[in-house]
């Protein structure tokens, strides 16, 4: 299990993630949300240890993440994270060489299922195929927590949807997924656990069950939970249109 | 082995940069040649010689004649902008090799989540430097060498000084990276070496780290100014740029593991 137990990172007198406490267990799949800056990427940052704690701790299996225990955590962003003058066969030489459990056959599967160029070098890649690359990576790596950041920001529609259909047909019982993302309609249906953060603290943690014995939406929870006034934009339209008049 | 895969990712700033320093070397050669042989004055002179019934030419040594210093023919030569560049270029190449983790891709964040202690990362650069920085060294003591063995051979036997390599060796600025026959100065003539791109990789790894590399970029600092100091050739360096080489690399080690880079 990952655990993250009253985990704060600050950046001078700011706070990037304050006071949070999760636990993600084997085979969840988990949506983290919250708008831009509330502290997704760095509590994915804190997890890696790319970020220091200012406090709290962040353990898997009861013990503190050691640089053994990283080849249980795999990570993909959209901000290519790769080699530029590696081709991607090159990458699986070098994954293959760092991290015991990759898993090459589900790695040519997805290179495969994308038409993924293999002797192209990263650099000349396209955004689009750089960040599918990059998630191939995280998600053959062999790692139990799979840490995905954004990683289809770029991406086609088409693209995605295919991605989020595979993800859910190669994933083992024991790999748990985290996935932060903006494209909520997108994963709403994917997501078994939905995590809001807003302004670097945890707002709302509920299970796709916990919401439809409630009998609420991802949606209309996230409305609620982050107080959205809806009637916000028609009010400053009027007031703009108002002023201008005058 | 895994470290070649570090080696790999630099391989084409690698080839570009042992191309520029030899091109240098090169360069220089070439203009020290040219040089020579343009300066190399009349060793003899015709000396007409009357013996009774026939006279002839005979060849006479000019004693007088002499070649400029070695050193002067190598400053004329442009050997401190040459090899002046070249050094810089090595100097430079651990900038290069660390923001290039940050910039085209953020490969950095692939290289900070590998099941390595991020030692290696910084050892990785060091090493990579500090392996230029000897071929650089090598490469210019034999063209020193070279130059100083063509210099010589231009004289004729008779007036051939017998001094030249030593006074070459220890003209500044080559004494700085030669002179370790000075068993007082071997400490620091070693470790100026790795004092440099030590500093310069903190400098990075403190400007990377914002305001939790303030530490680090003191230390780099203080690193970067014993380097002058040694290249002042001060008294003071005989045990500063020794004392320095090892806090800078401690401060690099300790920088990595705590203050994170990414």
């Amino acid at each position: 299990m990952l655990e993250i137990n009253k985990a704060r990172v600050s950046y001078g007198a700011k706070f990037g993630i304050q006071d949070i406490s999760l636990r993600f267990k084997p085979g969840e799949i988990i949506g983290l949300f919250g708008e831009n800056g509330a502290g997704k990427s760095t509590l994915m940052n804190a997890i890696l240890g790319f970020v220091p704690l200012a406090y709290g701790n962040i353990t898997l299996d009861g013990r503190d993440i050691s640089r053994k225990a990283l080849t249980r955590i795999s990570f993909a962003s959209s901000e290519h994270n790769l080699f530029p003058n590696f081709t991607a066969n090159e990458h699986l030489n070098f994954f293959t060489t760092f991290f015991p459990r990759f898993n090459v056959e589900r790695y040519y599967f997805l290179m495969n299922f994308f038409n993924l160029p293999e002797n192209q070098k990263y650099r000349s890649m396209s955004t689009g195929q750089m960040n599918q690359l990059e998630t191939i990576f995280a998600l053959s790596q062999g790692a139990d927590y799979i840490l995905l950041d954004e990683p289809f920001a770029g991406n086609d529609i088409f693209n995605r949807e295919d991605f989020y259909k595979v993800l859910l047909g190669i994933l083992e019982p024991t790999e748990c997924l985290i996935i932060s993302t903006h494209l909520i309609e997108e994963i709403k249906h994917f997501v078994g656990r939905v995590v809001l953060i807003h302004k670097s603290k945890i707002v709302g943690d509920k299970t796709s069950e916990d919401l439809e014995n409630e009998g609420m939406d991802l949606i209309s929870w996230m409305r609620e939970v982050y107080q959205r006034d809806e009637g916000r934009v028609g009010k400053v339209l009027r007031e703009y249109r108002k002023d201008k008049e005058e | 082995m895994k470290a070649l895969f570090y080696v790999r990712q630099k391989k084409n700033s690698m080839i570009a940069s042992l191309f520029l320093i030899l091109a240098c070397l090169l360069i220089f050669w070439i203009s020290f040649t040219s040089l020579v042989k343009k300066v190399e004055p009349e060793w003899y002179y015709s000396e007409w010689v009357e013996n009774g019934d026939y006279s002839y030419t005979i060849e006479v040594l000019n004693e007088d004649a002499r070649m400029p210093e070695i050193n002067d023919l190598f400053i004329e030569s442009g050997y401190i902008q040459w090899m002046g560049f070249a050094f810089l270029t090595i100097c430079v190449l651990p900038v290069l090799w660390i923001l290039k983790d940050y910039h085209i891709t953020n490969s950095i964040r692939t290289i900070m989540r590998l099941p390595i202690s991020p030692t290696w990362y910084y050892l990785d650069k060091l090493l990579s430097t500090l392996l230029f920085l000897a071929i650089y060294l090598a490469t210019q003591y034999l063209t020193l060498f070279g130059s100083a063995k063509y210099y010589l051979g231009v004289y004729p036997e008779e007036l051939r000084p017998t001094d030249v390599f030593e006074t070459m060796w220890d003209q500044s600025p080559i004494r700085v990276f030669y002179s370790i026959s000075d068993p007082g100065r071997f400490a620091s003539v070693v470790s100026f070496p790795v004092l440099l791109p030590a500093a310069v990789i903190l400098s990075v790894f403190a400007v990377k780290s914002g305001g939790r590399g303030v530490l680090s970029g003191i230390i780099a600092g203080a690193g970067l100014f014993s380097a002058l100091i040694y290249m002042m050739e001060l008294p003071i360096s005989i045990w500063l740029t020794p004392l320095m080489t090892v806090t800078v690399i401690i401060a690099g080690i300790w920088h990595i593991n705590k203050i994170k880079i990414t």
